[in-house]
């Protein structure tokens, strides 16, 4: 039986949206496979990996009755792709098999009952929901995002947490050695209330976002965090547990301030730690008035010594630190210039961005 | 699925439901269906439409989910996960023996985030006398304090088996064994054939896997046994190595053998084989006790290898010229 006609990028645009969490091997068969599903004109797809739930509607009203089916994720994926641009699809339905017809080309494809799909169940919305452009949301990850832990037993370090007070929403991670935080304002008066994103969430997320001005909603559900934007809905399970409090580490009477170029910085680091050593990425950081000296050094007796002028007039100070935390920052913060404030060498360091507190980064120091 | 001579101790169960442990440590004698409660409850956790006396209702999408293996809310802990994880065909009688810390890691990744539905999150350890010692350790800290909505169903054989650590964080729960009519009544609803002497040969437990080639090469092993003669011998060995059956198999049998020769000879008791009454007790006729002991002690020494790829006529010749000797003394005197 007929149960769809489309041309073929009106389905394979939300389904490449839907199939980047589709894991192939998973101890749940129907996990590979997306749902397919058609009501009233348009037709969704949704795909989970149980962490994560995404759907998509095409773009475009279609004729046709409604119908719901689960079949594998990559293949149709893989066929949808290898047709030609704008061939027709037909997709029929029968007996527990989907027939995909395109031009002189046909493909059987199994199903799976899409009752048996584990579909979240969606929390009781609250009032923490705000709006954003895609592009701010993107910049606020992709300043933060670096800093989550990977697979650490400390669970509730392997995400993101998200604050909303206020007029204000922020984005912190940290793996227990250093710290982004970030902020942003929006036009909303919200409610307190914070909520620990998976890593995999905010990975996906940042993968799908787009550098436009197009917003993205943001709801704190019970349990759950829903991401809405153009026609793609994410909705993620959230991290059970409790982010330790960032305030405390902020460092506030560090008073070995001074002004850098970023890229100046960069470069010279990046130079350093061809010779750092491979197992520890120790770097040695040496301030003395107008000059800041970077040393790296490895197992084999190998030496780098960069040297920055820098406008600098307080004490000497030699601090080591792991270079690729320093890289980390520098790599993604879009300002040209910014702000390093020391405090002694056994103290953690606070980078920020000179007359702008929407963003901050403490790393801590290590002993060479 | 409840066994009939389980509802009791549902109801008992049922009695204390308004304050649920973190955890519930099920303990019970192999082959009686610790695993089937502990899959019920989980089941009645997750049903979305609870029935009287807690029954899961069996139709709604939790329990059609559940019953499929899909539910995403539910994890089981066992060794096979763990080889399926892998992508290896998991082979009958091989089965991975314990229960790896990956597999624990993963289940407290799962128990740390939100549900998929609604409700409970549940886990099944079973059997947990086979988590590695490292694994246990890692489980310690989650089991002593879940989650919130996260409930640990722990299935062992003996308590005493487990790390004292991970007994003190369960709430224990003996479930009740069968008295031989239950099971007697069980195992001929189930349509098996002879019922009486399978139920002997395992010793009273009814969930035994029930294969009638496994059975019918069973009794023509038990007959060779019974007439220990060199040549029956060398068929016997023959005879399983043709079947490919791993070596703990045979062992298990010629095990229970010998401990209804000793039984009888010692005490009149025949445990597994009352049919074979008369051949157990002529052969305790010519039977040498020391040597008894001592295929017995060749025995328990080999029990360790089951699974291994030692090669099994070998193994179990030499253990079954073990057995004649048992009898020579007897053929002399």
């Amino acid at each position: 039986m007929l149960i769809l006609q489309a041309e073929r990028d009106a389905l394979l645009k939300p389904l490449l949206a839907v199939t980047g969490i589709v894991e192939r091997r998973h101890t749940l068969p129907i996990l590979s496979n997306v749902l397919i599903e058609k009501k009233g004109g348009q037709v969704g797809f949704l795909a989970t990996d149980l962490e994560i739930q995404i759907t998509t509607a095409s773009a475009d009203e279609l004729p046709g009755e409604d119908f719901r089916l689960t079949t594998s994720a990559k293949k149709l994926q893989d066929i949808l792709r290898a047709i030609p641009d704008k061939a027709t699809v037909t997709l029929e339905q029968l007996d527990g098999r989907l027939t995909l017809k395109a031009g002189k080309s046909r493909f059987n494809l199994q199903t799976l009952p899409a009752e048996d799909f584990p579909l979240l169940s969606v929390g009781s919305a609250s009032d923490a929901s705000f709006t954003l452009p895609q592009r701010e949301l993107k910049r606020l990850i992709s300043q933060v995002q670096f800093a989550m832990a990977v697979q650490d037993i400390r669970y509730y370090l392997n995400g993101l947490l998200m604050q909303t007070d206020g007029n204000q929403v922020k984005l912190i991670a940290t793996d227990g050695h250093r710290l982004a935080f970030a902020s942003a304002d929006v036009e909303a008066t919200l409610p307190k209330a914070e909520v620990i994103l998976p890593r995999k969430t905010i990975l996906e997320l940042y993968k799908l976002l787009q550098d436009s001005d197009d917003e993205i909603n943001i709801e704190v559900l019970a349990n759950q965090v829903r991401f809405s934007f153009g026609s793609t809905v994410i909705i993620s399970k959230v991290v059970d547990g409790k982010f330790p409090d960032y305030n405390r580490v902020i460092p506030l009477d560090n008073d070995k301030i001074f002004l850098i170029e970023r890229l100046t910085f960069l470069h010279a680091l990046q130079r350093a730690a061809i010779l750092a050593n491979e197992k520890f990425r120790g770097v040695r950081l040496v301030l003395a008035p107008g000059k800041m000296s970077i040393l790296c050094t490895n197992s084999e007796q190998e030496e780098a010594e960069e040297e920055l002028e820098i406008a600098y007039q307080g004490g000497e100070l030699e601090i080591g630190f792991n270079i690729n935390y320093l890289l980390d920052v520098l790599t993604n913060l879009p300002a040209d210039t910014l702000q390093m404030a020391f405090g002694d060498s056994n103290r953690s360091t606070l980078v920020t961005i000179p007359d702008y507190s929407n963003f901050k980064y403490i790393v801590m120091p290590m002993r060479i | 699925m409840l066994f009939p001579w389980q509802l009791q101790d549902w109801q008992r169960l049922n009695a204390e439901r308004a304050r649920l442990p973190n955890a519930w440590l099920f303990i019970g004698p192999a082959g009686t269906g610790k695993l089937e409660f502990a899959l019920h409850l989980a089941q009645s956790l997750l049903c979305e439409q609870l029935q009287a006396d807690y029954q899961p209702c069996g139709h709604c999408k939790g329990c059609r989910w559940f019953e499929h293996g899909t539910h995403p809310d539910f994890r089981r802990l066992s060794p096979q996960t763990d080889d399926e994880e892998e992508g290896k065909e998991a082979k009958p009688g091989r089965k991975l023996p314990l229960i790896k810390i990956e597999a624990v890691r993963q289940v407290i990744e799962f128990a740390h985030l939100t549900a998929h539905r609604a409700g409970q999150r549940i886990v099944v350890v079973e059997p947990a006398e086979n988590l590695n010692p490292a694994a246990a350790n890692a489980l310690l800290k989650i089991l002593e304090e879940p989650p919130q909505d996260v409930l640990f169903l722990l299935v062992a054989q003996a308590a005493q088996r487990l790390l004292p650590t991970i007994r003190s964080r369960c709430r224990q729960f003996p479930l009740s064994a069968p008295s031989p009519a239950q099971a007697l009544d069980w195992l001929r609803q189930q349509g098996v054939s002879n019922a009486e002497a399978e139920l002997a040969h395992n010793g009273g437990a009814p969930l035994f896997d029930h294969d009638p080639v496994l059975a019918k090469l069973r009794s023509q092993f038990i007959d060779g046994l019974g007439q220990p003669t060199f040549a029956s011998i060398l068929n016997l060995a023959e005879l399983v190595d043709k079947q490919k059956l791993p070596l703990a198999i045979p062992l298990g049998w010629l095990g229970k053998w010998l401990h209804d020769l000793a039984g009888l000879s010692l005490a009149g008791i025949v445990r597994y084989h009352p049919e074979q009454q008369a051949v157990l007790q002529q052969l305790v006729l010519r039977c040498d006790p020391v040597a008894l002991m001592r295929c017995q002690d060749a025995l328990q020494q080999l029990a360790p290898f089951g699974q291994h790829t030692l090669n099994t006529r070998l193994q179990l010749e030499a253990l079954l010229m073990d057995y004649l000797k048992i009898f020579a003394g007897g053929r002399q005197g």
